[in-house]
C-alpha cells in the first residue's frame, strides 16, 4: 500500500476514534478535554461516541468512506480501480461531511423543508479535531486518487498542493464571500426574501442623489464612489509627480523619498486623521492661527469628504508612488532618446512617448487608490461627518443600533460590485498591448530630464507634500508626549506608563501597561500569520508559474480575488460565516490569523511569481531528473533561490497584521484583541494620547522589523552567491508592495 | 573508477504527444536504442526531438503509445521514478550549492551515507576533469566547467539513459568541438545509452552511432551518420543534413534498380531506391561537383558567379542552365576566377537521387 | 534560511505557549459570563470575581443584541451561565420569551427602587445594575468664545443661536440616539416630539456614527453641545475637559443596564454567586476605577462627586416595552430618516 495513503488514512482513522469530533469551547489548544469526561462527555466525544451515546447517529456512514481505501492494498498505481476507490472514498466522505455540516446545525435541521420532511433531529456544533483531520484525509485521498489518474504526470506533492490550496480558497474566501450575498437576500427573519432585498439595495441611503439638488447628504454609494475615483486619480498623479522628481531630475534626496513611502505602510490608521484634527479641526492649531490673523475663524470643513480626502491622500501617494516608480525607472531610455533624435522636443517627448509607456503603471496606480479608498475604515470613521461613506455605514449596520445583518451584506455587495468592477476594468484597459520597456538587450542611455514647465510645478508640489507629511509626523511623535492634546501641553510620560509601563515582581516581569495585551497577541498574530502567509502564497506561486494544468486560470483568479474585496468585507463575511457551525471560528485567534492570511496572500503571490518567473525552470527538471521529488525539489531548490521574496512576503505581511483595521474590527475578541482595535478604542474614549503613544511604539516596532528584513536581504545581495549567472533572483530587487498589483 | 553504466535501450512504440487540443508535437513515433550506443535526435526547432527526449525523461507525459527502458514499461512514471538523468541547455546547475553539492544533489535523495555520496561524488568531478573544484560555486566556473559539472551530477547516478538537452549551444565553437569529444570519450569508456538533442548537423554527425532525423512531429529518417549523408531518403533530410545542391531532374528510364536520370545535358546512372520514371529530385554534395577550365571536355556549361577562399578550400557559385550550384573545391593553389565558363561533371559518390 | 527558521521557531513556540497557557482549569468552577458593557469594566469584573472566588470566568463580550441573539440561538443547549451589562430592552425581551431564569438575591434590599421596579416587570428574570439618565453636555470654554447663553432645558437647543453648534449621533446607528428620540416622542408627544427633532436638526452640525462621540468632540472643542447619556458627559469632565452635563428641564429618559441568568445554565450555583456579587456596594463602587459614571443600583455603592444624583434629575416614566419593542423601533427610525433626516439644513 502506498506509504502517503497509509499515513492520511491512519490520521483519518485515528482523528475518528480519538479526537474530539466537535469543536472545544476552551479554545482549540485547550487541553481541559482530556481530563474532563473524555471520551463520553458528549462536548468532547470522538466521532464514534458521538454515534453510540451522543446520539448523532448522521455521522455513522463516514467510517464506512474512511475504511474503503484498504481495498487498495495490494494493487499498484497504475490499476484504474486502485484511483476509483481512493476518489470514491474521498469524494464520498468529503462530499458526505459537508452535506451534513450544512444541513444540521446548532438547531438541528438547518433548513425548513427538512424539518417539515422529517423528524427533529440533535443539533451539533462546529467541526473541531477530529472533524477537521477526517475532512483533511479525505481530501488528501482524493489527491492520490486523482494524482494515481496521472493528472500532472501523477505528481502527488503538486496534486495535493492544488488541492489544498483550493480547498482552503473556498472554504476562507468564497465561502464567507457568498455568505454575504446570502445574508443579503434574507429579510430580518432569515427568510429569503426579494422585496426585502430590492428594497434595501434601492434604498436612498444608498443611492439616493440629494446633495445634487439640495444640501441633503448623497447616498453612501456615491460618496465612497465619488471619493474613490478622486482619490485615485489624485493618487495616481500624485505618484507620478514624485516618481518623476525622484528619477528625472537632479534631486539630490531620493533617500528621503524612498523613506517617506514607507511610512504609510508602517503607520497605524487614525493617526493621520487624529493630527488632521488637531492642526485643522475647530479648535485646531492651525485653525485658531488663521483666526487670530484674519479674525475669521474657518468652520468645520475638515468634518465630511474634505477632511477624509485630505487624510486619504497623505495615507496613500507614497504608495501609488512605489507603483510608479517602478514603471517610470523601467521605461527604456533608448525610446525617449529615439523620439528625441525623430526631432520630438522634451515636452512632446513626455507626452508621446514616456507617460503612453505608463499606463500599465498609471493604472496599477489608480486601481490600489481607489480599492484602498473604498476599504479605508479608520479616516471616514474619524473625519466623515456627515459624509456617509459604505465602510463605515457596513460597519454600523452590524454593531450600531439597527443591528441588521441583512442591510451590511447589501452595502457589502455594492461595495464588492464596485472593487471588482475596477478590478476588471483595469485588466481590460491595459488588455493584451505590450508595454514591455526592458528587453534583455543591455540599455544605455540616460532618462531624459524633465521639461521646464513641468519641473517646477513638481518641485513645488513635492515639496509641499513632503513638507506636510513631516509636520504630521512630528505631531504624532509630539502628541505622545503630552499631557491633554489641545487642552494641556505640559510634557508627560504618563501615556507611556499607563500603555507599557513594566514591573518586576516576586514571579518575574509583570506587564502592568494596559496596552501589553493587545501588543503581546499582535505580535504573535503577527509572527503566526506572517510564516504561513509567506509560504501559501510561495507554494501557490510554484503551483501557477511551474504546473500546467485544466482550470489555471480560474485557480489564479481565485487566489488573487482577496486582493479586490476591501478589509470590511472580508471581516463582515467571515463573522457571516465563521460565527456558526460546520466551522465556529468568531472569538478565537484562529481567525484573525486566517484573515490576515486570505488578505495578504495575493502579496505573495505576486511576490513568488515575480521570482519564480525569473527562475530557470530547468533547475527543477535537474532536480526532478536526478531523482528527487517535487516535494524535495521545492524545498531544496526553489525555496532557497526565493529567498528575498520570502523575505519581502514575510515582512509585508507582519506589518500588514499590526496596522489593519478594517477587517480586524469585526475580528477582536476579548481574549484577542489587537492594536489596532484598541487604538480605535482609545479615540472613542478621547485618550488620545495613549492612542498616539501607542501608534508611535507600533511604528517604532515596524521600522526596526522592515529595517532588520531589509538589512538581512540588503546582506544576501552582496554575498558571494549572488553573483551566479544563473539568473539568481538575489540580484532582483526585494518585491515590494508595487509587486500586489502588477 | 566507482561510476559504473547501468545502460539499458529505450524503445518508442507509437508515442503521440498533444500539446492543448490539436498541436501535435510528437505523432505515432516509433524508434529503438540499443544499449551502450549514442543516438542523436536531430531536427529544425519545432521538430519535436526535444519533447520526444523530455518523454524518455519523464518531464512530459504521452498522449499514447508506450515508452519501454530497460525491461520497464515507464510510460505512466514520472521523473522522479525513472532511472535517467538529464544535462540541461542551460546546464541548469543550482547556483545556491557549491559544485560538490550539485553532483552529490542525486545521491543525497534517499541517500543517509554521507561518505559514500562524498566519495562518489569526487569521483564523478575526476571524471570529468574538475577535481578539486568541489568548493567553487558554478558562478565561479568557466562555461565549459559548468558544462562538465552538469555531465557529472547526471553521470554519478549511473543512470539507465543519459539525456542531453543542446548540451553545447552556450559554447564557442572551438570549446564545442573539444566538449563534444570529452562526451564521445565518457560514454565510449563507460558504455552508456546516450540520447543527445541538436539542430546542429555537423555535431550530429562527428558525436554518434546512430541518428534520427525528425521533422513536424515524426521520424524522416533514422540511421548512421554515413547512411543519412550519402543516402538521404528525401529532400528534407539531403537539404537538412550537410549542404546538398537539389536539383530537379527527370527519370527516364529503369533497368534492374538502377535509373537512368538526365541532368541538363549530363545522363547519370544512380541507384532507384524504389522510385520510377518520371520527374524526380536529385541532391548534389557541394564536394561531387567537378569544375574543369577545359571547355573541349564533355559536362554541363557553368560560368563562375562568385569565387570566395576560405583557407583549407574554394567555394563556388556556379550558375547553370539548370540553376545555381554550390560547389566546394579543394584547390585553393589555382582557384578559378569569377566570370569564366567552365564545364561541370559529377562524381560517382555524393549524388543520390531523393523523394519530394 | 536561518531568519525563516527562526520565525518558524518563535511561531510554534509562541502557539505551544498560548495552548499551554489555556491549560486546565482549578478545580473550583467556571462561569460563561457574557458581557455587554464597555470593555474595561467587563474585566474588571470577570477578574474581581475569578479573585474573589477562585473560580474560572471565561469571559465574552458582545453588544447586548448580539448576546441576546447568541442566548436565543443557544436557547436548546446553552452555553452561557450570566449575563451581565447592556441596556435594559434585550434583558426584558430575553426575559418574556423565558430564555432567563428568575432569581431573587439575599441583598435585594439594598438597591434602589427602580432597580427593584424592573426587576419586578420582568417577573424577577432580570434586575437593574446602573442606570444612566440622557442629556447633554456642553464645553464651557467654547461656549464662551462664542458668547451663547447657557442651555438648561431640551427646547433651548432649537433656539437659532445655537446653529451648528449641536451634535448627536444617528438614531439608526447608535442607541443612545434612538434613547433620545423615544424619550422626546415620550416627553413631548409623538407630534410634538418629532417638530422638535425637526427644530433641533436645524441646529445640529453633524449625525455621528457613534453614541457618545458628540460630547468627545464637545470635549476637544471641536463640537460645543452634545446630546449623550449624563455619565458619558462626566466622563470626559472627570478627565480635565471643560464639559459642563446638563440634565434637561422638561425631564428625561434613561437607559437600565441589566443582569440576568441564563435559563438552563450548566453552572448554575456560580452563577447566581456572581449575581449576588454584582450588586455588592463595594463591588460596584469600583466601576469609578473603569470611569463609568453610572448610577449603580445598590444604593450604598459610592458615585463620583461629578455625577448628577439621580434622584436630581426629573425622569420621564419611560415604557421600555413599548419603546424596546423592534416594531415601534423601526417606524420610529423611519420616520425620522423620512422626515427630520432628509430635510434640508
Amino acid at each position: 500500500m502506498n506509504r502517503t495513503v497509509l499515513l492520511w488514512l491512519t490520521i483519518g482513522l485515528v482523528s475518528f476514534l480519538i479526537l474530539p469530533w466537535y469543536v472545544i469551547e476552551d479554545g482549540f489548544w485547550g487541553l481541559e478535554w482530556l481530563v474532563d469526561g473524555y471520551p463520553l462527555d458528549p462536548d468532547y466525544g470522538p466521532a464514534w461516541s458521538q454515534i453510540m451515546t451522543g446520539g448523532k447517529v448522521w455521522l455513522s456512514p463516514i467510517p464506512l468512506f474512511l475504511l474503503l481505501p484498504f481495498a487498495t492494498w495490494g494493487r499498484p498505481k497504475t490499476d484504474p480501480l486502485y484511483s476509483r476507490i481512493l476518489l470514491i472514498s474521498g469524494m464520498g466522505g468529503l462530499g458526505y461531511i459537508l452535506l451534513q455540516a450544512f444541513t444540521i446545525g446548532i438547531a438541528g435541521w438547518e433548513f425548513l423543508v427538512l424539518e417539515s420532511l422529517f423528524d427533529p433531529i440533535d443539533r451539533q456544533y462546529g467541526m473541531g479535531y477530529g472533524g477537521l483531520l477526517v475532512s483533511a484525509a479525505f481530501l488528501f485521498m482524493i489527491t492520490q486518487g486523482v494524482a494515481a489518474r496521472g493528472v500532472i504526470n501523477g505528481d502527488v506533492f503538486v496534486v495535493s498542493s492544488i488541492g489544498l490550496i483550493s480547498a482552503i480558497v473556498v472554504m476562507f474566501i468564497f465561502f464567507p464571500v457568498s455568505r454575504i450575498l446570502i445574508s443579503a437576500l434574507q429579510d430580518n427573519e432569515g427568510l429569503y426574501s426579494v422585496v426585502a432585498f430590492t428594497s434595501k439595495i434601492s434604498h436612498y441611503k444608498i443611492w439616493g442623489l440629494g446633495c445634487l439638488t439640495s444640501n441633503v447628504g448623497c447616498g453612501a454609494a456615491w460618496n465612497s464612489l465619488f471619493l474613490a475615483i478622486t482619490v485615485g486619480l489624485t493618487t495616481t498623479a500624485l505618484g507620478l509627480v514624485f516618481a518623476l522628481l525622484a528619477t528625472r531630475s537632479g534631486f539630490k534626496h531620493r533617500k528621503l523619498l524612498r523613506a517617506l513611502t514607507v511610512l504609510p505602510i508602517i503607520t497605524p490608521p487614525f493617526v493621520i486623521g487624529l493630527s488632521l484634527i488637531l492642526l485643522f479641526g475647530v479648535s485646531g492649531v492651525v485653525t485658531q492661527f488663521v483666526g487670530d490673523l484674519i479674525g475669521v475663524t474657518p468652520g468645520r470643513w475638515l468634518y465630511g469628504m474634505p477632511g477624509i480626502l485630505l487624510a486619504q491622500l497623505l495615507a496613500f501617494t507614497p504608495i501609488a508612488f512605489l507603483v510608479m516608480i517602478g514603471v517610470v525607472e523601467g521605461i527604456s531610455p533608448s525610446m525617449e532618446e529615439a523620439a528625441q533624435t525623430l526631432r520630438a522636443d522634451r515636452w512632446r517627448t513626455f507626452t508621446t512617448v514616456s507617460l503612453p509607456l505608463m499606463r500599465p503603471g498609471l493604472a496599477n496606480a489608480f486601481l490600489l487608490g481607489f480599492i484602498e479608498s473604498m476599504a479605508d475604515f479608520g479616516n471616514p470613521l474619524v473625519l466623515g461627518g456627515d459624509y456617509d461613506v459604505l465602510s463605515t455605514e457596513i460597519f454600523f449596520a452590524i454593531v450600531g443600533a439597527q443591528n441588521d445583518q441583512g442591510m451590511a451584506g447589501v452595502l457589502a455587495l455594492v461595495l464588492l460590485g464596485f472593487t471588482l468592477s475596477a478590478f476588471f476594468i483595469q485588466r481590460r484597459w491595459l488588455g493584451k498591448k505590450s508595454y514591455t520597456t526592458v528587453t534583455g538587450k543591455g540599455d544605455s542611455g540616460f532618462h531624459s530630464a524633465l521639461p521646464n514647465r513641468l519641473k517646477w510645478p513638481i518641485y513645488g508640489i513635492a515639496g509641499s507634500w513632503t513638507a506636510f507629511t513631516i509636520v504630521i509626523y512630528c505631531m504624532i511623535m509630539f502628541g505622545g508626549f503630552v499631557e491633554v492634546w489641545g487642552l494641556d501641553h505640559s510634557l508627560t510620560f504618563k501615556h507611556y506608563i499607563t500603555a507599557f509601563s513594566v514591573d518586576f515582581g516576586e514571579h518575574g516581569i509583570l506587564w502592568e501597561g494596559s496596552a501589553w495585551n493587545s501588543f503581546w497577541t499582535t505580535i504573535t498574530i503577527a509572527t503566526i500569520a506572517a510564516p504561513l502567509t509567506a509560504g501559501l502564497g510561495l507554494l501557490t506561486a510554484y503551483v501557477l508559474v511551474r504546473q500546467k494544468f485544466r482550470g489555471h486560470d480560474i485557480f489564479e483568479f481565485g487566489t488573487m480575488l482577496s486582493f479586490a474585496i476591501p478589509g470590511t468585507i472580508i471581516g463582515v463575511s467571515y463573522i457571516l460565516a465563521f460565527n456558526v457551525p460546520p466551522i465556529e471560528l468568531t472569538g478565537t485567534g484562529a481567525i484573525l490569523v486566517l484573515c490576515f492570511i486570505f488578505r495578504n496572500m495575493p502579496v505573495g503571490v505576486r511576490a513568488g511569481v515575480a521570482a519564480m518567473s525569473q527562475l530557470d525552470k530547468s533547475l527543477d527538471e535537474a532536480s526532478l531528473t536526478l531523482g528527487a521529488n517535487s516535494f524535495y525539489t521545492f524545498r531544496k531548490v526553489v525555496l532557497p533561490l526565493l529567498r528575498p521574496a520570502i523575505l519581502a512576503a514575510l515582512v509585508y505581511s507582519f506589518v500588514r497584521a499590526m496596522t489593519a483595521i478594517s477587517a480586524v474590527i469585526f475580528l477582536v475578541s476579548a481574549e484577542y484583541d489587537m492594536a489596532t482595535s484598541y487604538i480605535i478604542g482609545r479615540v472613542e474614549n478621547n485618550d488620545y494620547g495613549l492612542a498616539i503613544a501607542y501608534c508611535s511604539i507600533l511604528i517604532l516596532v515596524m521600522l526596526s522589523a522592515v529595517s532588520i528584513f531589509q538589512f538581512l536581504v540588503g546582506d544576501r545581495r552582496l554575498g558571494r552567491r549572488s553573483q551566479s549567472p544563473a539568473k539568481s533572483p538575489a540580484q532582483q530587487s526585494p518585491p515590494n508592495t508595487e509587486e500586489k498589483f502588477a | 573508477m566507482s561510476i559504473q553504466s547501468n545502460a539499458a535501450s529505450v524503445v518508442f512504440d507509437n508515442v503521440s504527444k498533444i500539446y492543448g487540443t490539436d498541436i501535435v508535437a510528437v505523432d505515432q513515433v516509433s524508434f529503438s536504442i540499443e544499449a551502450g550506443t549514442l543516438v542523436t535526435l536531430l531536427g529544425p526547432s519545432g521538430c519535436g526531438k526535444t519533447t520526444t527526449l523530455r518523454m524518455i525523461a519523464g518531464l512530459e507525459m504521452t498522449n499514447g503509445g508506450r515508452i519501454i527502458i530497460g525491461d520497464d514499461d515507464v510510460t505512466t512514471l514520472p521523473a522522479t521514478d525513472r532511472d535517467v538523468s538529464m544535462v540541461f541547455q542551460s546546464y541548469a546547475l543550482f547556483p545556491h550549492m557549491t559544485v560538490g553539492e550539485n553532483v552529490a544533489y542525486g545521491l543525497t535523495v534517499g541517500n543517509t551515507d554521507k561518505d559514500e555520496v562524498h566519495s562518489k561524488a569526487m569521483d564523478g568531478l575526476k571524471l570529468v576533469g574538475l577535481d578539486g573544484y568541489s568548493e567553487r560555486l558554478p558562478s565561479e566556473l568557466s562555461g565549459g566547467q559548468q558544462q562538465r559539472v552538469a555531465v557529472a551530477r547526471a553521470l554519478v547516478l549511473e543512470p539507465q539513459v543519459l539525456l542531453f538537452d543542446e548540451p553545447l549551444s552556450n559554447l564557442d565553437a572551438k570549446l564545442r568541438r573539444k566538449v563534444r569529444e570529452e562526451i564521445r570519450d565518457i560514454q565510449q569508456n563507460l558504455g552508456l545509452t546516450v540520447v543527445y538533442v541538436t539542430h546542429d548537423q555537423e555535431e550530429a554527425l562527428a558525436i554518434s552511432d546512430r541518428i534520427i532525423v525528425m521533422k513536424n512531429a515524426v521520424i524522416a529518417q533514422e540511421g548512421s551518420p554515413r547512411d543519412l549523408y550519402e543516402a538521404p531518403v528525401d529532400y528534407f533530410v539531403a537539404d537538412f543534413i550537410g549542404n546538398a545542391n537539389l536539383l530537379e531532374t527527370e527519370i527516364t528510364s529503369i533497368t534492374n534498380g538502377d535509373a537512368s536520370v538526365r541532368i541538363g545535358s549530363l545522363e547519370l546512372m544512380l541507384p532507384s531506391r524504389g522510385m520510377s520514371a518520371g520527374v524526380a529530385h536529385v541532391a548534389i554534395r557541394p564536394e561531387s561537383v567537378m569544375l574543369s577550365r577545359d571547355m573541349a571536355s564533355s559536362g554541363l556549361d557553368g560560368l563562375i558567379a562568385k569565387a570566395t577562399y576560405l583557407g583549407s578550400h574554394m567555394e563556388y557559385t556556379v550558375t547553370t542552365q539548370m540553376g545555381e550550384l554550390f560547389v566546394i573545391d579543394k584547390d585553393v593553389i589555382s582557384p578559378m576566377a569569377e566570370k569564366i565558363s567552365v564545364k561541370i561533371n559529377l562524381s560517382d559518390r555524393g549524388v543520390t537521387l531523393v523523394s519530394t | 534560511m536561518k531568519i525563516y527558521k527562526l520565525m518558524l521557531t518563535t511561531a510554534i513556540g509562541v502557539v505551544v505557549a498560548m495552548g499551554f497557557g489555556t491549560g486546565p482549569a482549578a478545580a473550583k468552577g467556571k462561569l460563561n459570563y457574557y458581557c455587554s458593557a464597555q470593555e474595561d469594566w467587563c474585566q474588571l469584573m470577570a477578574k474581581g470575581f475569578e479573585k474573589e472566588t477562585g473560580i474560572k470566568v471565561n469571559m465574552s463580550r458582545k453588544s447586548s443584541g448580539e448576546t441576546f441573539a447568541q442566548i436565543k440561538a443557544e436557547s436548546r443547549n446553552p452555553k452561557g451561565d450570566v449575563w451581565w451589562g447592556g441596556t435594559g430592552d434585550p434583558h426584558l425581551q430575553a426575559a418574556e420569551e423565558g430564555l432567563t431564569e428568575p432569581y431573587v438575591t439575599p441583598i435585594r434590599g439594598e438597591l434602589n427602587g427602580w432597580a427593584i421596579s424592573q426587576a419586578k416587570s420582568a417577573d424577577d428574570k432580570t434586575i437593574g445594575i446602573y442606570s444612566g439618565a440622557l442629556g447633554y453636555g456642553y464645553n464651557a470654554d467654547v461656549l464662551k468664545q462664542n458668547n451663547l447663553p447657557v442651555p438648561a432645558c431640551w427646547k433651548d437647543l432649537l433656539k437659532p443661536v445655537y446653529k451648528g453648534h449641536v451634535q448627536m449621533a444617528n438614531p439608526n446607528s447608535s442607541g443612545t440616539a434612538y434613547t433620545t428620540l423615544a424619550t422626546i416622542v415620550q416627553l413631548f408627544g409623538e407630534e410634538e416630539g418629532f417638530e422638535f427633532m425637526k427644530g433641533l436638526h436645524k441646529n445640529i452640525n453633524q449625525y455621528t456614527k457613534s453614541g457618545s462621540a458628540p460630547i468627545k468632540a464637545a470635549a476637544r472643542g471641536e463640537n460645543t453641545i452634545g446630546i449623550v447619556f449624563l455619565h458619558d458627559a462626566v466622563k470626559q469632565a472627570v478627565k480635565g475637559f471643560p464639559i459642563v452635563a446638563v440634565a434637561p428641564c422638561e425631564g428625561t429618559g434613561y437607559e437600565i443596564g441589566s443582569m440576568s441568568i441564563i435559563k438552563g445554565s450548566r453552572n448554575m450555583e456560580e452563577a447566581k454567586k456572581f449575581y449576588d456579587f454584582a450588586l455588592r456596594a463595594d463591588i460596584q463602587s469600583r466601576a469609578l476605577e473603569v470611569k463609568a459614571f453610572q448610577v449603580p443600583s445598590n444604593k450604598a455603592a459610592k458615585t463620583s462627586p461629578k455625577a448628577p444624583k439621580l434622584a436630581d434629575i426629573k425622569l420621564i416614566d419611560y415604557d421600555f416595552k413599548k419603546y424596546g419593542s423592534s416594531s415601534e423601533r423601526k417606524r420610529l427610525l423611519k420616520k425620522w430618516d423620512d422626515e427630520v433626516k432628509s430635510l434640508a439644513k
